[in-house]
């Protein structure tokens, strides 16, 4: 009894990481604290206002 | 529109107990930002972070098969051809000003190549992504994210729908002429969707315009929501809209609307294409394009797509030589289509110069003087009261090189009286 435990908890786990394998939606960074990823430069007004330089555009038509 | 500071354009601004972006977004913000825009994360050199040899890219969804896929890949193939993406109803208007009547988007790509390729290089770059409508400002506006980068279901009325219709439908929504108000139905706080109820994102490609979106019943109407009122008075009652009868709605219930009188080809607005005959109240935009407020009546030249005799017309910005800067010196059908097209203005309002009869001897002082009228003993006289010859579009009112295209819709005017209409 024992032994099919082990084996139908191994058969699970190889399961699981499959699946956690298959949905992985990639590289995630959220640390908003964080100056090195795109959300923690995003996120910090200060920091963008010093690294962005305004753009000299004429306004917008306003289209039709 | 103002333009957003640059900055201010790509903030994600964390309000309230947000942490992240996925507190804002849940749904999306499990993708990660470099999943969509590429580049290299993490990085503390702002160009090696968007280096466009690691693929960075501001829009993604500029190539939606890759980056919308396959959360929404029915919307992302169907809206390869839709009309906002392809803008097949101004192919048709190019295809048609040059290859002449009959033709219309399905045979654009037989105009010539300077036509072709500079529409394909200009005109698109406007029309849109999925991005440009659900995330930021479209690129005709600079751009800029709206709701800090929310991927939002149905798209800003004004950040998006205004920020590409807003000299025009914009400004007379919103009331903003001198002399105008609000539309009644932007005061009752109706969305553009209340009424443009048309899959934005369905295949277009086999129709010539927008308006051919729906099938006839489909349609919005006025009489959808004011069906009831078709008999409510004489004016109703003389005037109700029908297929080839009676006037457009807009004739009486619209306040003067913004024309535009120059054209735009080349990246800019052009300059110097100015005539506007017997305008004065003419102000400039930006880059020398010219738009005045105007109101003008006449002849509706396609019964089956709209009901009514009689339409209002808006004056619209081209010119035989607007594709001179694309290498196009003259479109050679130009008197394919009216420059004065059949429109839709929205500043609806219920008591307009049209309707208000405040001060007039008959009720059909504001718009009959072409006539003659008949007092009370009979006798007749000419309409002397009002000058309203200015509503309706006349041959002194054009250009001469647009006479022949707006033969179609200039009305024919006699002074028949009132009998023929109010016999007895």
């Amino acid at each position: 009894m024992n032994y099919l435990n082990q084996i139908k908890l191994g058969l699970i786990s190889i399961t699981l990481l499959i699946l956690s394998a298959a949905c992985d939606p990639g590289t995630v960074v959220t640390h908003a604290t964080n100056p090195a990823t795109c959300e923690g430069c995003h996120t910090n007004e200060i920091a963008l206002k010093r690294l962005i330089q305004d753009e000299d555009v004429a306004p917008p038509s306003g289209g039709g | 529109m103002t333009p957003l500071e640059t900055w201010e354009k790509v903030l994600i601004e964390l309000k309230g107990g947000n942490k992240s972006f996925k507190d804002i977004d849940p749904v999306h913000g499990l993708i990660g930002c470099i999943n969509c825009h590429g580049g290299v994360e993490p990085s503390s050199d702002l160009e090696i972070a968007h280096s466009t040899d690691h693929g960075f890219t501001r829009d993604p969804s500029s190539n939606p098969e890759e980056s919308c896929n396959p959360c929404h890949n029915q919307l992302v193939e169907s809206n390869k051809n839709s009309m906002h993406t392809m803008a097949w109803g101004e192919k048709t208007t190019i295809a048609q000003r040059e290859l002449g009547e009959g033709n219309d988007h399905t045979t654009f790509d037989e105009c010539p190549e300077s036509l072709t390729s500079g529409f394909d290089g200009e005109c698109t770059s406007c029309h849109t992504t999925c991005g440009q409508c659900h995330i930021s400002r479209p690129n005709s506006a600079h751009g800029g994210l709206i709701d800090n980068h929310k991927f939002n279901r149905i798209p800003d009325q004004t950040n998006n729908c205004m920020a590409c219709h807003g000299s025009r439908i914009g400004t007379d929504f919103k009331g903003e002429l001198t002399g105008n108000v609000a539309d009644v139905h932007f005061l009752k706080r109706l969305k553009c969707f209340d009424c443009h109820v048309e899959d934005f994102h369905a295949d277009a490609s086999q129709y010539e315009s927008r308006y051919h979106l729906l099938k006839d019943e489909e349609q919005v109407q006025c009489d959808f929501c004011h069906g009831d009122v078709a008999e409510a008075n004489e004016y109703h009652q003389q005037h109700w809209p029908e297929s080839g009868e009676g006037l457009s709605c807009f004739v009486c219930h619209s306040q003067p609307y913004n024309n535009c009188n120059t054209c735009h080809s080349g990246g800019e607005w052009k300059e110097g294409y100015g005539e506007v005959a017997g305008e004065t109240d003419v102000k400039s935009g930006g880059n020398g394009y010219l738009e005045y407020p105007d109101f003008k009546i006449g002849i509706n030249n396609d019964y089956e797509l709209r009901n009514g005799k009689w339409a209002v017309l808006r004056h619209i910005p081209v010119a035989p030589d607007s594709y001179e800067k694309w290498g196009h010196p003259e479109l050679a059908n130009f008197d394919a289509r009216p420059t004065w097209e059949v429109t839709t203005p929205h500043n609806i309002k219920l008591w307009t110069s049209q309707t208000d009869t405040t001060n007039s001897d008959y009720c059909s002082d504001n718009c009959h003087n072409h006539g003659v009228r008949y007092d009370s003993e009979g006798n007749y006289s000419n309409y002397t009261s009002l000058d309203t010859n200015s509503i309706y579009l006349l041959l002194d009112d054009l250009i001469e090189n647009e006479i022949n295209a707006n033969q179609p819709v200039l009305g024919q005017f006699s002074k028949v009286g009132c009998n023929p209409c109010h016999p007895g």
